[in-house]
């Protein structure tokens, strides 16, 4: 299931989104959760999925490696589909308006 | 002291969210998983215990650093892996967060694993494809198949075939189970972890029970040398001095003498016999050499008498191969179940002679009439152990 633009998961995008600073696994997955108000709990095996999914399609890339973690942080790449990503969901919001009624 | 126990699986590969309710139950019980292998799980014995267990499934045989100390750093213990399987556990207390939150990402992650299934699977089709052959063969065109099943202990050679077929099933209902989870996993539905697991007679324990039989039949069936005296009363066994009447007949060196007996699987006493003796004196008239009669008698005991016709007709088939005729006929008698007699010239006479469970087929080459070789068979079969007068 490889990303090839259109609408993205929300781990990816929650992953993506918590890449613009460089970081690393467990902390991945708290900040994941911050960002989100506690409403995206990751688990592990499925962070990982994606982090090695993403890597492999460059949207992230690995900035070190000590052994036991790999800190990963966001590609030009990955920050545009990123940005796109964001731009097709505050347009989904702005159409939305008859549900604010 | 650490007391270990080691239990089969006996539960499928794909059978994921089973395996791991029963590694769970298991340490409910006090046996906590150790290691898992791929037919057999070890065990710790210990006090009974509240786990979780789940199993990682990695596209590689080994799983990587960092995702196994994503997993710990979560909270969850690495207790064993087996290729592609990676067992974790943890205390339900600790209420630890599932390993994976998004079932179509886990569905990605069995791809891999899915594809080295499948290639499996092609493999052992192939092998059985290129066996297709041999089998059409054995089954089509050999001839007299119930006289090799029970005289030769024929099924052995099936019994390879049998075990391919048996892991060619095996390989692609995996393929398919596998497939199967995927789906539901693309679906949005995660695995069921708390699924009663049933324990099953498994492949393994099929191919096992074959394998015994296999061990057993070897074991038992066989023929060896044997003297003529050690088999004189348990089978009727035609001499060549109870026909002959020339006394100058001895045995030689370059002639042909042999007897062995044993038995097969099926057949509780075979016992097969060639005599051969040359004359000091007497001639053939046709070329003038020295008179050489032979005398082949094989015996065969049924398991039950109900088999008796038809392995009959079935040695009738396999010896028509060896003397290429027609001309077998069957007589009446007082004494015999059934007699078959093929007479070709002068000389060769074959004799074929039912009794109950008593088989015994004679193929005489020399100067004795048919009538004094029927007379000869019917009392070696008097002499027998058991049998009335």
């Amino acid at each position: 299931m490889s990303y090839s633009g259109g609408p993205m998961t929300e781990a990816m995008y929650y992953v993506l989104l918590a890449l613009m600073r460089p970081n690393h696994g467990y902390q991945l997955m708290q900040l994941i959760s911050q960002v989100s108000n506690g409403r995206v709990e990751m688990g592990p095996g499925t962070l990982y999925g994606v982090l090695t999914r993403m890597e492999k399609e460059g949207f992230i890339r690995i900035t070190g490696n000590d052994g036991r973690r790999k800190t990963y942080e966001i590609t030009a790449h990955g920050k545009l589909a990123l940005k796109t990503e964001y731009i097709r969901l505050q347009s989904m919001i702005a159409d939305s308006a008859i549900l604010e009624e | 002291m650490a007391r270990y126990s080691y239990k089969f699986n006996l539960i499928d590969f794909w059978r994921i969210g089973e395996l791991e309710s029963w590694y769970e139950h298991m340490a409910e019980k006090g046996y906590i998983l150790h290691e898992m292998g791929r037919m057999m799980s070890k065990f710790k014995k210990g006090e009974p215990q509240a786990l979780t267990y789940r199993i990682e499934v990695t596209p590689k045989q080994h799983i990587e650093e960092d995702h196994l100390h994503l997993l710990e750093d979560s909270g969850w213990d690495y207790v064993s892996s087996e290729q592609f399987f990676h067992v974790f556990c943890a205390p339900k207390e600790r209420n630890v967060p599932e390993i994976h939150s998004d079932p179509t990402e886990q569905a990605e992650s069995l791809q891999p694993f899915f594809k080295v299934m499948k290639r499996n699977a092609m493999i052992a089709t192939f092998i059985i494809l290129l066996c297709i052959p041999l089998l059409i063969f054995n089954f089509f065109i050999s001839e007299a198949p119930l006289y090799f099943f029970l005289a030769e202990d024929s099924f052995m050679t099936y019994i390879p075939i049998l075990f391919f077929f048996i892991i060619l099933f095996d390989s692609w209902r995996g393929v398919f189970k596998l497939k199967q989870l995927q789906r539901q996993l693309q679906n949005g539905i995660p695995i069921k972890h708390q699924v009663a697991f049933k324990r099953r007679i498994s492949v393994f324990l099929v191919v096992l029970m074959i394998a015994f039989v296999n061990f057993i039949s070897i074991l038992f069936s066989g023929v060896e040398q044997i003297s003529y005296d050690e088999i004189k009363g348990e089978a009727p066994v035609v001499r060549l001095e109870s026909i002959e009447t020339d006394s100058t007949l001895h045995y030689d060196e370059e002639l042909v003498n042999d007897v062995e007996a044993g038995r097969t699987l099926f057949l509780p006493k075979v016992v097969n016999s060639y005599e051969s003796k040359r004359s000091k004196q007497l001639r053939y008239e046709y070329d003038g050499m020295l008179y050489e009669p032979s005398i082949t008698n094989d015996y065969y005991k049924m398991p039950f008498s109900n088999l008796t016709n038809a392995f009959l007709d079935s040695l009738i088939e396999y010896n028509h191969f060896l003397t290429s005729s027609n001309a077998y006929v069957e007589h009446g008698s007082n004494y015999f179940d059934r007699l078959i007699i093929l007479e070709e010239g002068d000389l060769f006479r074959h004799i074929f002679v039912t009794k109950d469970e008593h088989v015994l087929n004679v193929m005489y080459h020399g100067f004795a009439t048919t009538d004094e070789l029927i007379e000869q068979i019917e009392k070696t079969f008097k002499q027998m152990k058991g049998m009335d007068d």
